[in-house]
């Protein structure tokens, strides 16, 4: 076929800047590291990018949401032991106190180390976390959940009463899965079983058994109230421990399928590096052998032996 | 005597011939890197000889015609394919800008839609925590600024198109009136002087008609007088003879800010929109119809969804006042719809306005409502598909289920009115954060206090849920179909785009291998009428020295 001078230089010269585009591709995903630049390279591959990146960081957030979780019911759980062990030892004081050797004033000392574990007990059920939240109040969370007041005032008379509500509040640390982070103070405190029926409040059980010591009155029935507390919050323990195994569980599975979701997406977006590099050295060989071949075949012209 | 005075003649008739032949191989030479030059050739033809009575003595060389080595079949190939490539590069490299922007990791929609929700998990996590408040406002001030910039750019991309429209059918009109102005003086060439090609003038016509069909599809038909009759569109005569026509661009009969291509007779004037293909004007109203406004229908859609259902369920909720949830994200599913009546409609005519019912249901499309004077047809212009006709002016306000949206009429209509209706077309530009104060985000379900969470994780769970399309799509989901949709086609148009400059390029060679100037001929062919020269002059000195010889012979 006949060919025009124009079109043999044209061509040269196509060839070369094809082969600088093709490099120049190249050398733009070895700068970034990715294979696929623009998602019209891999239709298909840019949008598991999508999905894959939606994943990985939906899961990550649950991770932060697990260890929020987590840190309040500990918070709970810590909340809740000590609780216990304050019980533990009122019931100690109550077994001593039963005892017919004891006197009105040594009666009266054990009431002032109940009156003592009274107060403590209910800062611990006023407790709040790090962002002055009441982790007891339910979801009025402002208030501390635990009242008490003089009735009738100056008398030394206490009542105490719950100022939160029943809500409780979930964490979500899977797709499908939410955690409770907190129990109501109602449930925990409040509504507690006593021995003869009906139920009390822990606050009200120690204030009678503290007026009985005072007063030298009958205390037989506070180890078995007492017992009966420790029951209600030893089962709110133990749920928060059983949260607590889930939490941990739940952020084994998430962190592996954050993992499983960065290696799937490094296989899809990042650049397989020995294969870029062969392809820019063939690429570059290629570009020179154009070159050259330009420049010689631009020297060759009848008109030279003319 | 006459023998030598014929041999003079006849070798003087070689000499001008072959000096001919060296001047257009010079000029071929000179014009080796001329785009749209033809390689010229002398035609030549032996004249009558003499009868004798020996036989016929023949008289020399004529030059009959300088001519255009040239395949006609061959440039009209050229011509097409140039159409068929420009139109693909054009869609394609706009389409491109839109490509490279959607899966951008910095100014994608995806990551902006998931920090978003992250946040909105961290205020279910602290949600009486003001910080985790306003982080989770400043992500969806985000999150509007990223909708917003994507609609600016959409909004750049219509003005680019604009632009280019303006700038292109201003170059095929002129084009267009020099092709009719080449036209009178190859007729007028021709005629002075005995239907000889005037070469140079051809080939520029032909490079005219060339560069017109990088704007447009071009077909062209030669008369017999050699002027060059062209058409676009349907037919539509640009050029007869030495009259041009002129394409212009006018605003859109709805949409004010697009522009229609026009075809303007001289006396009259219309919009040729949907009858032009090929060429960069092809390409440009390609990309604007199939790539841009579904695009941009797209992101109104997604924007929509997203405000709207968010916007449902933070009403529902309380803030940390205890106060009922107000709106978070503003109200565009109520303010951005549309709809935008024909310049042709009757100005007694009253108007039609849009509503979306249902935000699940709403599609990324334009409607067109007609009015024959008797009953209304809607189509929707994503499919062209006709969801609902037959109903008349009694029957509004008039709610087409299928599409989440209901339409009303306010005054009277005219036969042949027309609307365009624009359910989510805006949706985009028109997004923006309506809370403003951390303490008014209700993450608290409904008469709960403050502490309560359940609000935030209902929100948050929007993100998974399919709220879109039919309950068959979530926000990214349906972000990652816009996605591909746009990946898909432009690669779609990169690849054929590729294909068509291939062929393209072998049309090229080919009537380049036909016409195109090649060095080392044209040397070749220098040296054959060089030689071919000096053998003339040769037969000139030999009939000198004949004659001396006889005037020596006789003048003793």
């Amino acid at each position: 076929m006949r060919i025009s001078t124009a079109q043999m230089q044209d061509r040269g010269v196509t060839a070369m800047l094809e082969r600088q585009s093709e490099l120049s591709k190249t050398q733009q995903q070895v700068a970034t590291g990715k294979r696929i630049l623009v998602p019209s390279d891999d239709v298909l591959g840019s949008t598991q990018i999508l999905a894959f990146n939606k994943v990985i960081e939906t899961y990550k957030q649950f991770q932060e949401n697990a260890n929020a979780a987590e840190s309040r019911v500990k918070q709970e759980e810590a909340a809740l032991t000590q609780t216990i062990n304050m019980l533990q030892r009122t019931r100690e004081l109550a077994v001593q106190g039963n005892s017919t050797s004891l006197g009105a004033n040594e009666r009266a000392l054990i009431a002032v180390e109940v009156r003592a574990i009274l107060g403590e007990m209910i800062s611990v059920a006023n407790t709040a976390d790090s962002n002055g939240e009441y982790i007891f109040a339910g979801f009025n969370v402002n208030t501390a959940p635990v009242a008490v007041t003089e009735v009738p005032a100056a008398s030394g008379l206490f009542t105490y009463s719950y100022t939160g509500d029943l809500g409780q509040r979930n964490v979500q640390i899977g797709e499908t899965r939410f955690i409770a982070t907190e129990d109501n103070g109602q449930d925990v405190f409040m509504d507690v079983p006593v021995s003869g029926g009906g139920t009390q409040n822990i606050f009200e059980t120690l204030e009678q058994f503290a007026l009985a010591l005072e007063g030298n009155t009958s205390t037989a029935n506070v180890p078995g109230d007492l017992s009966l507390a420790m029951e209600n919050l030893g089962t709110f323990r133990a749920q928060t421990g059983a949260r607590l195994n889930a939490i941990d569980s739940h952020r084994a599975l998430n962190e592996e399928i954050v993992l499983q979701g960065q290696k799937a997406l490094s296989s899809i977006e990042d650049l397989d590096y020995a294969e870029a590099v062969s392809r820019l050295n063939l690429q570059l060989t290629g570009l020179q052998a154009a070159q050259q071949s330009f420049a010689r075949i631009q020297n060759l012209s009848l008109f030279n032996f003319l | 005597m006459a023998n030598t005075g014929n041999m003079l003649s006849t070798a003087v008739s070689g000499l001008q011939a072959f000096q001919r032949n060296l001047v257009t191989i010079g000029n071929n030479i000179s014009n080796v890197n001329t785009e749209g030059y033809s390689r010229q050739s002398v035609e030549l033809s032996a004249r009558a000889p003499n009868a004798a009575s020996g036989g016929f003595i023949g008289t020399g060389v004529d030059v009959t015609a300088i001519r255009r080595v040239y395949d006609q079949f061959l440039v009209d190939q050229v011509v097409s394919r140039n159409s068929a490539f420009n139109q693909l590069d054009t869609l394609q490299t706009m389409a491109s800008g839109i490509d490279e922007l959607l899966a951008n990791d910095d100014v994608g929609l995806n990551p902006a839609v998931q920090k978003f929700f992250n946040a909105m998990q961290d205020v279910a996590n602290n949600p009486t925590s003001i910080p985790a408040r306003q982080v989770l406002i400043s992500e969806a001030v985000t999150l509007s600024e990223r909708f917003q910039s994507f609609d600016q750019r959409f909004e750049n991309l219509n003005d680019a198109v604009n632009n280019q429209l303006k700038v292109t059918t201003a170059e095929v009109s002129s084009i267009a009136s020099s092709i009719a102005e080449l036209n009178k003086n190859i007729v007028l060439q021709r005629s002075l002087t005995g239907d000889q090609p005037p070469n140079s003038l051809l080939d520029q016509r032909d490079r005219l008609v060339n560069q017109l069909s990088e704007l447009v599809s071009v077909n062209t038909n030669e008369t017999r007088d050699g002027s060059l009759s062209v058409f676009i569109g349907n037919g539509q005569t640009l050029v007869l003879g030495g009259e041009a026509r002129t394409l212009s661009t006018t605003p859109n009969e709805f949409d004010l800010s697009r522009l229609d291509v026009s075809f303007d007779t001289g006396t009259v004037s219309f919009s040729i929109n949907g009858q032009l293909n090929g060429g960069k004007i092809g390409g440009l109203l390609a990309f604007r119809e199939n790539v841009l406004d579904p695009v941009q229908d797209s992101m109104g859609r997604i924007a929509i969804g997203l405000t709207s259902s968010i916007n449902v369920q933070h009403q529902s909720g309380d803030d940390i006042n205890g106060n009922p949830g107000g709106l978070f994200f503003n109200d565009i599913i109520s303010t951005s719809p549309e709809v935008l009546a024909s310049t042709g409609n009757n100005p007694a005519s009253g108007t039609v306005s849009v509503a979306i019912n249902d935000s699940n249901l709403i599609q990324a499309s334009e409607y067109r409502l007609n009015y024959d004077g008797a009953t209304f047809s809607l189509t929707r212009l994503s499919d062209n598909a006709v969801v609902d006709s037959g109903f008349t002016v009694t029957d509004f306000p008039r709610t087409v289920a299928s599409d989440g949206i209901a339409l009303s009429l306010a005054g009277g209509v005219s036969a042949g009115d027309s609307f365009l209706i624009r359910p989510v077309r805006n949706g985009a530009g028109d997004i923006g954060v309506a809370i403003s104060s951390a303490a008014e985000f209700a993450g608290a379900a409904s008469g709960n206090a403050l502490g309560d969470n359940s609000n935030a994780l209902a929100l948050a769970a929007l993100q998974a849920q399919k709220v879109l399309g039919g309950s068959t799509e979530s926000f990214q989901s349906a972000y990652a179909k816009l996605v591909s949709e746009v990946g898909v086609g432009t690669r779609e148009a990169k690849v054929n785009a590729n294909a068509q400059r291939a062929l393209l390029d072998r049309a090229v060679e080919s009537q380049q291998a036909v016409s195109g100037v090649n060095l080392d001929e044209e040397a070749a062919n220098l040296l054959k009428f060089q030689q071919a020269y000096q053998a003339a002059a040769q037969v000139i000195r030999i009939s000198d020295d004949i004659f001396q010889t006889l005037i020596s012979v006789t003048g003793r």
